[in-house]
């Protein structure tokens, strides 16, 4: 066993003449986890990988560390919350979570005690022994996540779940992957929003047209681009004497001078960021402030697939 | 970029479901519980009730038309109108969106990440479309059966029967006989005699005793038998072809059109369904009379009932293992 939650190596998949993921290898430690990309950049269709509603057309898919399609007993371990609003609509909720776990094969005590947890866990309680076709989004979105959780799973695979949510949804949602992510449980959540991600976790996968463009901490990733010049804005009472002082590092690309600021671009923002309070210092020029206005995960994601 | 390098630190895993969590059996029978009442709680109920109704519509207009059948007309039906004809649209309607639909709103994901195997969920959606399918094409042969009883009545059978050759002197002529004007006595004997037919109406019972609740039992027998084999083919196309719904009832169209005019169909399917009802009813029920000449043996008759249909559903089954189901909208 590599301990690994989820191992891909060299995974193709394709629909007919689309490929939807090309020849991705990666590999991703137990924790909560972003899969970031636009649309069509192949999130869907990875997790679907994932929780093996489909084999791959080429390579190997593997969660912990045996292939997830073919081998129904991994879910045992493994909560899927498709993105589609779907359900059986002609069910309450609370039959529909329980007849889930009734494919699991648990005992009719243990399917409700467990259905009703898992609805009380979502905020589902009040709604849940009404008809699904009766629903609103929101519901809809926290039964999803109710079925996906109730038999306990260690890794929980979300897709889009704050697609269409309103605030209060979503603020519940990211408090509840926050809080499986604190008891110990891996989640895998794909989102094209960046801000409400980076809420969850710092850890990142970040696809565009079907590849793997980075993967790790959103810091970490940020520093692997370095083709793309990092800014850093500092803000000071002297902004042309800094610019002047500035414009002699070699780690400096660009410059501009802006009120009260100068902001910098670098190739390498380690390496500027270590020398910068020699420089300071010497100089005597006050730094009141220092930012980088892209260090966050839209400007990195907006950096990756520009091209 | 191929690896996710920094290991998250997290705390220990929590323990893993309990063991009671693998019962492959109970996973079929679930998902043939969703199945029945996604069957029984949607529209199809009623398209499939209202394609049956044909039966019984046609032992209607006899009501109206004939006023009272002296044979029984569900014998008359049955066979060419229901067995050969409705319940292949009966089929066609409830069995191939029974798979398909769920494919097509993508909420067979939910059930195919269940730690149950594909083939199971998929047997079991195959019972939970078949069972209520096979009730409800009952439906029509029972609206039928006592529809076409009231039809038989008591009827008049007009019989014309022969004179007995005239005699000279016959002083004890019957009545009713003819008699020549001016008396037989003066016509030579033998002698251009001419013979003569008396009408004679005769009051029948009615002929509901040849309804024998035999012939029923039969009936339903082949339309369970019918809805068996012809459902699980088109259950089976909607597996292997899971596109739009629309799409699978043009597949199953076609399937009925080349397939089902051919030889194949009459002796695969219809003959079979024949045999295995009428075998194992022996004896014969009138409306099926002269088929079992033609029907195969029981065993043959057991292995195109059964064992074809059963076979092609494990192939889907199989297919479906290596399939994927990627939903509406992808």
């Amino acid at each position: 066993m590599s301990g690994l939650l989820l191992d891909f190596r060299g995974v193709t998949r394709w629909y007919g003449q689309v490929v939807a993921l090309r020849d991705v290898t990666l590999a991703v430690n137990p924790g909560v986890v972003g899969l970031l990309g636009p649309n069509g950049a192949g999130k869907t269709t990875m997790l679907r990988l994932v929780t093996g509603s489909m084999p791959p057309s080429r390579g190997a898919a593997l969660v912990f560390g045996a292939h997830a399609f073919g081998d129904p007993s991994l879910f045992r371990r493994v909560g899927y919350c498709p993105d589609h609003d779907n359900f059986f609509e002609f069910m309450t909720g609370r039959e529909f979570v329980e007849a889930l776990l009734g494919i699991h094969g648990l005992g009719a005590s243990e399917r409700r005690r467990r259905a009703g947890a898992a609805l009380d866990r979502v905020k589902g309680a009040e709604f849940a022994d009404r008809k699904i076709y009766g629903y609103s989004k929101g519901m809809r979105q926290r039964l999803k996540l109710a079925q996906a959780l109730a038999h306990d799973p260690e890794l929980l695979v979300l897709d889009e779940p704050l697609n269409g949510a309103d605030p209060l949804i979503r603020r519940d949602i990211i408090d509840l992957v926050k809080e499986v992510g604190r008891e110990g449980r891996s989640v895998i959540i794909s989102s094209h929003v960046l801000h409400e991600v980076e809420a969850m976790t710092p850890n990142i996968v970040m696809m565009h047209k079907g590849r793997v463009m980075a993967a790790g901490n959103v810091h970490e990733i940020r520093g692997m681009i370095d083709r793309h010049p990092h800014s850093i804005e500092m803000r000071t009472p002297r902004a042309r004497d800094l610019a002047a002082l500035l414009a002699r590092d070699k780690d400096v690309s660009e410059m501009s001078i802006g009120d009260g600021a100068v902001t910098v671009r670098t190739p390498k923002p380690e390496e500027f960021y270590g020398r910068l309070p020699q420089l300071v210092l010497e100089s005597g020029i006050p730094v009141e402030e220092l930012r980088s206005p892209d260090d966050n995960l839209d400007a990195v994601f907006r950096y990756l697939t520009e091209h | 970029m191929s690896s996710y390098p920094a290991p998250i630190a997290v705390p220990a895993a929590p323990p893993a479901p309990p063991a009671s969590a693998l019962n492959p059996l109970g996973g079929l029978l679930w998902a043939a519980r969703i199945s029945a009442r996604q069957f029984l709680t949607g529209p199809r109920k009623w398209v499939i009730l209202l394609s049956g109704a044909a039966f019984p519509g046609l032992l209607s207009i006899f009501v109206f038309l004939e006023k009272g059948a002296m044979v029984h007309p569900f014998l008359q039906l049955f066979d060419q109108i229901y067995l050969q004809g409705a319940i292949l649209f009966i089929a066609l309607l409830g069995a191939i969106p029974a798979f398909s639909s769920d494919v097509e709103d993508g909420t067979v994901l939910y059930l195919f990440a269940r730690p149950t195997p594909r083939p199971l969920i998929v047997a079991g959606k195959w019972l939970g479309m078949l069972i209520p399918l096979m009730i409800l094409a009952e439906v029509p042969v029972l609206v039928a059966w006592p529809m076409a009883l009231a039809q038989v009545k008591p009827y008049t059978v007009t019989t014309y029967e022969p004179t007995p050759p005239a005699r000279t002197g016959d002083a004890a002529r019957k009545p009713g006989e003819n008699r020549p004007p001016g008396g037989v006595e003066s016509a030579p004997p033998g002698a251009g005699q001419i013979q003569k037919f008396n009408e004679v109406k005769k009051e029948m019972p009615s002929r509901r005793h040849t309804a024998l609740p035999r012939d029923l039992g039969t009936a339903l027998l082949a339309t369970a038998l019918g809805v068996l084999q012809y459902a699980t083919f088109f259950f089976s196309i909607g597996v292997v072809f899971n596109r739009p719904y629309i799409l699978a009832m043009v597949y199953g169209v076609i399937f009925e059109v080349f397939v089902g005019r051919t030889p194949v169909n009459l002796w695969v399917m219809s003959k079979f369904v024949r045999a295995a009802s009428l075998r194992l009813m022996e004896p014969v029920p009138a409306f099926f009379q002269g088929s079992l000449e033609t029907a195969p043996p029981l065993w043959g008759a057991w292995i195109g009932i059964v064992i074809i249909p059963v076979f092609v559903l494990g192939v889907a089954a199989l297919i479906a293992t290596r399939k994927a189901y990627i939903g509406k909208g992808i």
